[in-house]
């Protein structure tokens, strides 16, 4: 009990960085709102695209590509551009903007872990963006789909997909933070944020399948499923519909696990090996 | 005249500015590069799938994906300005300077930029339109070829007055970089074959966004001659130049509005 | 015929509101409210060429507001800016032939690459003829002391050094007016000094019309012939610099470290019209000598009080904005 109290003592003092973090969300929620309409438009283009590709097939409409019927297909990238908005975080140009700006002292002679206090201005940020955006709009997407029987739906099998969609939503928060903070690292080498953040965001949204599954890929998509990246994207979606049973999503779970601990292992190092060039440069 | 002159002088600063932040430069092609090979993998690894979309193989959506990215990358090379026009330059009052000097406004926002970024489409659009081309048996004739060049400048001006004309009305409303963003998203969809859409999307590109009109047709007529390309050359100059005498209007009305920040 | 006129110029801000708690930042999403701000309200004044204007105010007064309405590049909300009879917003492009601007806190200079191309450029842009551009490069060279750092690249520049710059380009295409925002702000001394001297040879030697937002009392003694004073929106006072000091001159200010057994009765009874105020440990003294024998005054605060830590200074341009507000008032 009096360890629960001293944890819960050394977390109080991040809740202000957990609401800086949501007001933050809040205030963008003009490009929110741009941003939902351009995921909107997107989908709907990838949908004829589809649609041309199904229709194309040899066994037309009804046809299984790569494992999904067009109905799936569409629901697949629908959640994957739904997905990738709510678990996106500032982090890696929150810090870009305090080393640029110098800001970053002030942030360090105080007495909170740098890499938490971080942390928690991303789950404040992603907490708004899950909570009144992602998860209102999946919901209303599988409801469409399960009641229009689009896709197969057993009522038992879905709430337990659920519950393990939802931890991998953790799991998903919590990778795509790391690798934001790795590249905030980066800021200290090079100030060019907005090519990094281009070049990863290619990368990460091919890798993990959010532009187009992985199975579609052959062996390679196979080894990508393995890569840190596929939790961003492919892994959470495909447990939510259903395509990956429980033993396997143990085993991811698990994995993910791994590469958490490892990212913020790396990323205590790494900290530590910039933070000298701060003082080496004298702010 | 006088004009050109000037424009050359604006672009050799910017070139010098620009070099003199080499990395940044390199990251950003390296970043549209990356960017590109991947939206280029995902399309081939979908329209592999299947041996033709509604009668496009897959060297032929190729071809034409890079040559709409060719007249994108030409755009992003010359007006790359008027993005930060739309988003925050309006809203912060950066702009004084341009108002401060004889010249005309949109004169100045577009010769102070080179985006050098933008070699990332434009070399994979070559490469692409080589690739493809060696893979496809092309009616090369000189009206094809002609139409095919007046098309992908056409397509770029369109590209551009787009951006003059929601770039303006943010000396208006202040902020208009998301509708810009959302225009130029919606404009990138032309580079799929037009007939794999539904009739409203179609009518969209040929008439109201009238990039398809520009690429998609001179490619159908490279691959598969039936129009006459003299004369789709016609209307195609036509359309750019209403468009773009359209768009420098709003922009010059829009453009008297103009407040700075208060202090 | 005035070179300037500015005819019952106004302007008025839209600002949204702003909640602070999270509570109003989410009713935000849904709605949200603006709030009228008069930065300048309906100020007329005429300027002849040769003039050097210093137009002064507190901060937030609308000093910058009105500069950049006159140089049309603020859309004004009612009333016209006229330079040589022209609209400066329907002639945009014949007014910039002739007016040089230079704001201190925003450069104009191209930033990455060296100073000596943006003069090439600009000589271009303004249409500057070989001649003139070799006699006026040299002059504000000398002028301004830039030959040492003109291959430099801007951005590498010291704050004085780009100004000095800044100042130099705004002039390259001999403008008949040069508008001034807070030119010598966060300058030394030094700089300060050579600014200021450029200011009255250019005066001179030109004829150019300047005219000059400040905080610097010292840059309009040196400098202005003629003060707008503007507060709230409205010009205060318009007219010549000897005249408002006449009638502020005379007000002096005492500052000495508050100590144990300072008595405000003492004060007053030895002067009644002496305003006491007390800043955190400081005590003020402000008077008018003419209530007030300084000397008897001293004589106090040294003989009985022994204090041997003070300061006299005169009235700041904040105070003298306060006082001619204040007698606005009474008048009304």
């Amino acid at each position: 009990m009096l360890k629960m109290k001293k944890l819960n003592n050394k977390l109080a003092k991040y809740t202000p960085f957990f609401r800086a973090g949501m007001k933050s969300a809040l205030a963008y929620k003009a490009q929110m709102y741009g941003w939902i309409f351009i995921g909107t438009i997107e989908i709907l283009f990838i949908f004829f695209l589809y649609q041309a590709i199904y229709r194309n097939a040899p066994e037309g409409m009804n046809s299984v590509i790569n494992g999904f019927t067009f109905q799936e297909m569409i629901l697949y990238v629908a959640t994957a551009t739904i997905f990738a908005s709510a678990i996106s975080s500032e982090t890696s140009w929150n810090i870009y903007v305090e080393v640029r700006d110098g800001t970053i002292v002030n942030t360090l002679t105080k007495p909170v872990s740098y890499r938490l206090r971080h942390l928690f201005t991303c789950f404040g940020q992603v907490f708004f963006q899950v909570i009144f955006v992602a998860l209102p709009l999946l919901a209303i997407l599988y409801i469409v789909f399960i009641s229009c029987g689009f896709v197969h739906f057993e009522p038992l099998m879905f709430a337990v997909n659920v519950l393990f969609f939802l931890c991998f939503l953790l799991v998903a928060i919590l990778i795509n933070d790391a690798l934001g903070y790795m590249m905030g690292m980066l800021t200290f080498y090079t100030q060019h944020m907005f090519g990094l953040n281009m070049f990863m965001n290619a990368i990460r949204s091919f890798l993990s399948g959010a532009a187009v599954p992985l199975s579609y890929m052959g062996f390679a998509g196979v080894i990508f499923s393995y890569l840190p990246f596929a939790f961003l994207s492919s892994t959470p979606i495909l447990v939510l519909m259903g395509k990956i049973d429980i033993y396997g999503a143990l085993t991811y779970l698990s994995l993910a696990l791994g590469y958490i601990l490892i990212s913020e292992i790396a990323n205590h190092f790494l900290f530590n090996h910039c933070i000298k060039k701060i003082v080496v440069q004298g702010g | 005249m006088r004009y050109l002159k000037l424009y050359f002088t604006y672009a050799k600063l910017s070139l010098m500015s620009k070099l003199s932040y080499k990395s940044n430069t390199i990251i950003g092609i390296i970043a549209f590069l990356f960017t590109e090979i991947t939206s280029i993998l995902t399309l081939f690894l979908i329209v592999s799938q299947v041996p033709s979309l509604d009668g496009w193989n897959m060297y032929e959506i190729g071809l034409l994906y890079g040559i709409t990215n060719l007249a994108i990358g030409l755009d992003h090379l010359f007006t790359d300005k008027l993005w930060s026009v739309a988003y925050f330059e309006v809203r912060n009052g950066t702009m004084d300077s341009f108002f401060l000097r004889p010249l005309p406004v949109l004169f100045q926002t577009i010769a102070c930029e080179i985006q050098l970024e933008a070699f990332g489409e434009i070399l994979t659009a070559i490469f692409m339109i080589i690739f493809c081309s060696m893979n496809l048996n092309l009616v090369i004739s000189f009206g094809n070829v002609l139409l095919l060049v007046v098309g992908i400048i056409g397509a770029s001006l369109l590209i551009t007055s787009f951006k003059i004309i929601i770039a303006g009305l943010a000396f208006v409303f202040k902020r208009t970089g998301a509708y810009l963003q959302i225009v130029y998203n919606f404009a990138m969809y032309s580079k799929y074959p037009l007939n794999i859409f539904p009739r409203i999307i179609r009518f969209i590109f040929s008439f109201i966004i009238p990039l398809g009109l520009c690429i998609y047709y001179p490619v159908s007529n490279i691959l598969n001659p039936s129009l006459n390309p003299y004369l789709l050359s016609i209307l195609i100059i036509a359309i750019t130049a209403i468009m773009l005498c359209l768009s420098i209007f709003i922009w010059t009305k829009c453009a008297k509005r103009y407040e700075s920040t208060g202090s | 015929m005035p070179l300037i006129e500015v005819k019952n110029l106004s302007k008025t801000f839209k600002k949204p509101i702003r909640g602070n708690g999270l509570g109003s930042m989410i009713k935000t999403l849904f709605s949200r409210k603006y709030q009228d701000i008069e930065a300048v309200k309906g100020i007329s004044f005429n300027i002849e060429q040769g003039e050097i204007v210093g137009y002064i105010g507190a901060n937030g007064a609308g000093k910058s507001t009105t500069i950049k309405m006159m140089c049309g590049i603020l859309f004004p909300s009612e009333g016209e800016v006229l330079i040589n009879q022209k609209s400066v917003l329907k002639h945009r492009k014949e007014i910039n032939q002739e007016i040089g601007v230079v704001f201190g806190q925003k450069t104009q200079l191209w930033w990455d690459i060296p100073l000596i191309e943006t003069f090439k450029i600009l000589k271009s842009v303004y249409r500057v003829s070989d001649e003139d551009f070799e006699e006026r490069f040299n002059y504000l060279c000398d002028l301004l002391d830039l030959k040492s750092f003109m291959n430099q690249n801007v951005r590498s520049l010291s704050l004085g050094q780009r100004m000095r710059a800044d100042f130099a380009a705004s002039l390259i295409h001999n403008p008949k007016i040069l508008y001034l925002d807070e030119p010598t702000i966060g300058l030394d001394v030094l700089v300060k000094d050579k600014i200021r001297k450029a200011i009255k040879e250019l005066n001179r030697h030109y004829n150019t019309t300047v005219i000059l937002t400040t905080h610097d009392m010292k840059d309009i003694e040196e400098l202005c012939s003629r003060i707008i004073i503007i507060d709230k929106g409205k010009i205060l006072y318009d007219g010549n610099l000897e005249s408002i000091k006449y009638q502020f001159g005379n007000i002096k200010n005492i500052v000495f470290p508050f100590f144990e057994g300072f008595k405000e009765e003492r004060i007053k009874l030895f002067c009644e019209k002496i305003t006491i105020e007390k800043l955190e440990n400081n005590i003020k003294l402000s008077f008018s000598l003419n209530d007030v024998d300084l000397d008897a005054l001293l004589l106090i605060l040294i003989g009985e009080y022994k204090i041997n830590d003070f300061k006299i200074f005169d009235i700041g341009i904040e105070e003298i904005t306060k006082e001619l507000y204040a007698q606005n008032e009474e008048t009304k």
